[in-house]
């Protein structure tokens, strides 16, 4: 495991989620299982890429999603034939490749904004104080009277439905592919 | 199953965010987060959503609130041992009043100001600093600067570079104007940046310690590349210039900021990649790599140096 696997997760698969979990709805019924599987994607692709990092990334995740798919079905073929919307129509399509990741600077604050105000209220304030504010976790429960152990469970909490927001399907699709390949070229 | 281990991830993230941990070493998460490539990929996501609602900072209004102050013991004991050490180099000392500083082709500046923040001065680089009990203002109007911020939670300082305004309570980071285009690469601490006409905390972005920001016009875009790298790019204060898997073309654009004589190179090993350290006034050190390690054509007149394919 290397810390250059770990950059390249970060900034080429991660943001990606949105499709994938997109992708990934679309061909597995059990909506309880979706998280379970996207992590499995990203599991498979790290190990992947410790062996050799792949030349397009987005192809890779898609593709590694696929099979993954193809092998629960099968193992589960005895269960249910129905678990797979369309086991023969699996394709990654032109949509899934084209669906755009990064979001600009201001497009990520507003984003993050509304994945902050959809927290339950005791969570929301407790990330308020702590990314907002800035105060440590200590100060959080002095000043909202309560344990230190009740911060670190909500920050446990909110970190988790935070992800879903600021990666899943929940993001807007306020993607603006073009400036941002503009501005990475700029140098 | 994978959702004991996000749990798992995320109370990882909330014990070491408790504990103020960032990437030091610490046993039991090491274990943790060796044990699978699950537990990591799953903590590697979470630490990364965590890291970017840092953001969240720049909601904030820009006026510092009553409470708000916060210690930056570091950062001032950096600043008071830097000034130490630049006071033997002769640093102009400014006055409590706008003043203005300027560079020649190739040549850096020191500048200490009245409030114990300083700064470097790059390469054909123009500044005009305004520093008193009121105000910390500076005003880019071409080229680059390092700067270390003395903290000062009640006087914010302001720096406007072009179409971008850049305000912080003290941190290292260096700002550089090229045409329409401001970059900021952040050294340690944070920094708000926001439009020059407007504070909307909506255009407003924080950018921290690792993170570059490049912007033209209204367009911004944030990109975290690793204190390492920002250091890289920082490395001018050194009169470094350090190239890695550069352009040829890229890299001479950056020699040719720093000298009278420019680089002219060629369209057929533009594209060449190279990399190295230099000495930013020194071209012929660069040049001589060019001959003799790739085997290039080299050819002077009195003002232009130009690079040809090999024959």
């Amino acid at each position: 495991m290397s810390e250059e696997v770990d950059r390249w997760f970060l900034a080429e698969v991660l943001p990606l989620e949105a499709a994938l979990v997109r992708f990934l709805k679309r061909h597995w019924r059990d909506p309880h299982e979706i998280a379970d599987l996207r992590q499995e994607v990203y599991a498979r692709c790290y190990s992947a890429a410790l062996n050799a990092r792949p030349l397009q990334t987005k192809p890779f995740v898609f593709a590694t999603a696929r099979n993954l798919l193809i092998d629960k079905a099968r193992r589960r073929r005895i269960v249910s034939l129905d678990l797979v919307a369309d086991f023969e129509g699996l394709n990654v399509t032109e949509q899934d490749l084209s669906a755009e990741a990064r979001l600009e600077a201001r497009d990520q604050l507003r984003q993050l904004r509304r994945a902050i105000a959809s927290l339950p209220p005791r969570c929301r304030e407790v990330i308020m104080l702590r990314k907002i504010e800035g105060l440590p976790q200590r100060a959080i429960a002095e000043r909202m009277g309560i344990a230190e152990g009740t911060v670190e469970t909500q920050v446990c909490k909110g970190v988790k439905m935070l992800a879903e927001r600021i990666f899943g399907e929940d993001r807007q699709a306020a993607a603006r592919a073009d400036s941002y390949h503009e501005h990475a070229n700029e140098r | 199953m994978s959702a004991d281990v996000e749990q798992q991830a995320a109370e990882w993230v909330a014990r070491r965010d408790a504990a103020g941990l960032g990437r030091e070493q610490d046993d039991a998460f090491s274990e943790w987060i060796g044990a699978s490539i699950a537990n990591r990929v799953a903590y590697l996501r979470l630490a990364e959503a965590w890291r970017l609602a840092d953001q969240a900072a720049a909601l904030r209004p820009a006026e510092p609130e009553h409470e708000a102050r916060r210690p930056w013991p570091l950062i001032a004991a950096s600043i008071a041992l830097l000034i130490g050490f630049a006071a033997t180099f002769g640093v102009i000392v400014n006055q409590p009043s706008a003043q203005s500083f300027n560079t020649k082709v190739g040549e850096r500046q020191r500048i200490a100001l009245s409030d114990g923040s300083r700064i470097e001065l790059n390469t054909q680089s123009a500044l005009k600093a305004s520093v008193t009990s009121r105000e910390r203002h500076i005003v880019l109007a071409r080229g680059e600067a390092f700067f270390e911020v003395a903290s000062n939670s009640r006087l914010p300082f302001v720096i406007d570079a072009g179409s971008k305004r850049i305000t912080v309570v003290g941190t290292k980071f260096s700002v550089r104007r090229d045409q329409g285009l401001v970059e900021v690469a952040v050294v340690e601490g944070k920094v708000r940046i926001a439009d020059t006409n407007g504070e909307r905390s909506e255009s407003a972005i924080i950018a921290a310690a690792g993170d570059m920001m490049v912007a033209r016009a209204n367009q911004t875009l944030l990109a975290h590349r690793g204190v390492n790298q920002v250091n890289r790019e920082t490395s001018w204060r050194q009169g470094v210039l350090t190239f890695d898997s550069e352009t040829l073309a890229s890299a001479a654009a950056e020699f040719n900021r720093y000298n009278v004589r420019q680089l002219v190179i060629a369209p057929d090993v533009a594209g060449m990649r190279i990399g190295g350290t230099f000495h930013a006034n020194d071209v012929d050190d660069f040049t001589y790599l060019l001959r003799h390690g790739f085997g290039l054509r080299v050819e002077t007149d009195h003002e232009k140096i130009f690079v040809k394919g090999g024959s």
